[in-house]
């Protein structure tokens, strides 16, 4: 069984664009693009099925600005562009639930990610401590940025549950929603949809953690570029549709050492070459070495929650044991580069690199 | 005392119950590494196995036998978990890896890797024409999961460029992959076959007389 994304989103793109032409002679109106994808999740018969699941989309553009200086961790803007402290907000675990996106067309930082910690009417402080408190090395003046909100769990799943997820009283009798650690440990956190049978007694309604049945994790932030797995222990088949404002920017994701779960940010299908996770020898993307030992691994998970792994080949021999190009692990010979990664999934890369970037670019213009 | 009875009827249910329930899954990598000075598994005649004629096992003993002859009976209880007897692209090159294998009653253990020469499915052991068996002191016991989030198929590698132990076979200096060495199996007549050599050296015997 295959985890199949249906993707609907040049009808609505297009509808957005003749809607713009139409309006130029009355009144210049531009719109975001949005749309929208379809994850289907399997029935189950008698053990669980897992499905990844990501929205490659976005909540639409907060702001923009062009940086006219950089101190520290605090990026001035050239104007007033933003409403002060719209950007200070945290989520259920107190992540800043805004971040910017460097947009400095063909720049070696274009795509670059950062969480914003405040801001005032003309400037940004931003989260630079993984860049030793200073982020002049990486931003810069006359960068180009926006400003954008983080999907949270609610922008997928629904405030109230809206695809009718297993839900009950407890984890145990529902449906359970995995968040692997952004720190390469691979280290899963597990939330579910809580309905509580006695009126509130017990937690009440709402998005929880195993273990936590009071904290309303609703808006719980989902990075742009990761995703999460479900666990559905029973009922039938689901059609789960993710909606959301078509993104057009360059990102970098980054991967860190050990277990990364990843999306491409482009609401299209895609295989694991046209994915652009390996780039042919240059620093950025999967490690790549002569067999699986001595590459990065990419996991794909099966509805059974076992995985599907691949690595990208380099063969050192001139093509004696397999030549170049994505195998599967403990297959050097048969090519994988055709593997689908459909739109609305995710993938597990674990980096046996020191730190890398998966730089994207979108596969299409807006 | 009808009590405890069914307490203890009703505990042994449920760990069948958990026993069931449970998968041990881990990636068994095993054979060589593909690099310079990787090992080749070769025949008695220190020729690298061709695909189809040998077969390669990682395994275990559910027995441990009282000592390691090159004779069949020594393999009267291994047991396979994951074998191949495709060698490529070398003659007697093996890397690879059988993925999600079901490893329950093998957690814990240190694999072996046996090569039976002259057949290609461990099950007809009885009718192979060589035998070596290997190991690294390097390797780790073999571990598992249940293939959930959870608790995640596992890694068990044993895949090695030279192995250290080598409990039968003969090692063949310089006959493996680009200055590796080579692992050769080896065969020790059966009882039987002593006691057929032993009836043609006496008929040998006996007709020498005669003609004298």
């Amino acid at each position: 069984m295959k985890d199949s994304a249906k993707l609907t989103l040049w009808g609505l793109t297009s509808f957005a664009i003749l809607f713009s032409a139409a309006s130029v002679t009355a009144q210049s109106v531009t719109t975001d693009p949005v749309g929208y994808v379809t994850n289907e999740i399997p029935a189950v018969s008698s053990e669980p099925v897992y499905v990844s699941v990501s929205r490659p989309f976005h909540s639409g553009d907060q702001g923009s600005a062009t940086v006219a200086s950089v101190t520290g961790s605090i990026i001035t803007t050239s104007s007033s562009a933003f409403e002060a402290g719209a950007f200070s907000a945290v989520d259920s675990l107190g992540a800043s639930l805004y971040y910017i996106v460097v947009t400095t067309p063909d720049a070696t930082n274009e795509g670059l990610v950062l969480d914003v910690v405040s801001n005032t009417a003309d400037s940004i402080t931003v989260d630079a401590s993984g860049l030793g408190g200073d982020v002049s090395g990486v931003i810069s003046a006359n960068d180009t940025l926006i400003v954008r909100k983080y999907s949270v769990l609610s922008d997928l799943f629904g405030a109230s549950n809206d695809f009718d997820l297993n839900s009950g009283q407890d984890d145990t009798s529902s449906d359970i929603i995995y968040v692997m650690s952004n720190d390469g440990v691979g280290t899963f956190s597990r939330y579910y949809y809580q309905t509580d049978a006695f009126s509130g007694l017990f937690g009440g309604d709402g998005w929880r953690a195993v273990g936590d049945i009071n904290t309303d994790h609703s808006n719980l932030r989902l990075a742009p570029d990761s995703g999460v797995f479900i666990k559905r222990i029973s009922g039938g088949a689901l059609s789960l549709v993710t909606t959301g404002v078509v993104s057009d920017a360059d990102i970098l994701t980054p991967l860190v050492p050990g277990f990364n779960l990843i999306s491409s940010t482009y609401a299209i299908d895609s295989t694991l070459s046209t994915l652009g996770l390996y780039s042919n020898g240059s620093t950025e993307g999967v490690v790549s070495g002569q067999d699986d030992q001595t590459s990065d691994i990419v996991y794909v998970l099966n509805p059974d929650g076992t995985y599907a792994r691949y690595y990208y080949q380099t063969d050192a021999f001139g093509g004696l044991f397999g030549g170049d190009g994505w195998r599967a692990v403990g297959d050097i010979n048969t090519p994988k580069d055709s593997v689908e990664i459909p739109a609305g999934s995710a993938i597990i890369v674990n980096h046996i690199g020191s730190g890398n970037n998966w730089a994207t670019a979108a596969p299409y213009s807006l | 005392m009808n009590k405890y009875k069914i307490l203890t009827c009703t505990f042994l249910f449920s760990g069948i119950v958990v026993s069931v329930n449970s998968q041990s899954l881990t990636n068994l990598g095993y054979g060589t590494q593909i690099a310079s000075g990787a090992t080749l598994f070769l025949d008695n005649s220190n020729v690298g196995l061709t695909s189809g004629n040998a077969v390669v096992s990682i395994g275990y003993f559910s027995s441990l036998p009282g000592a390691f002859v090159a004779t069949s009976s020594t393999f009267d209880s291994w047991v396979s978990l994951a074998e191949t007897s495709t060698f490529s692209p070398l003659n007697g090159f093996v890397s690879t890896v059988s993925n999600n294998t079901d490893v329950a009653g093998a957690v814990g253990l240190v694999p072996y890797i046996a090569v039976f020469s002259g057949i290609n499915d461990s099950v007809n052991y009885s009718s192979a024409t060589g035998f070596s068996l290997v190991q690294s002191s390097t390797w780790s016991a073999i571990t598992a999961g249940s293939g959930t989030p959870e608790s995640p198929v596992t890694d068990s590698e044993y895949r090695t460029l030279s192995f250290d132990t080598i409990h039968l076979g003969s090692l063949q200096t310089g006959l493996g992959f680009s200055g590796g060495d080579g692992i050769a199996t080896e065969v020790v007549p059966e009882p039987s076959a002593f006691a057929a050599i032993a009836g043609v050296l006496a008929l040998g015997a006996v007709g020498a007389r005669r003609r004298r």
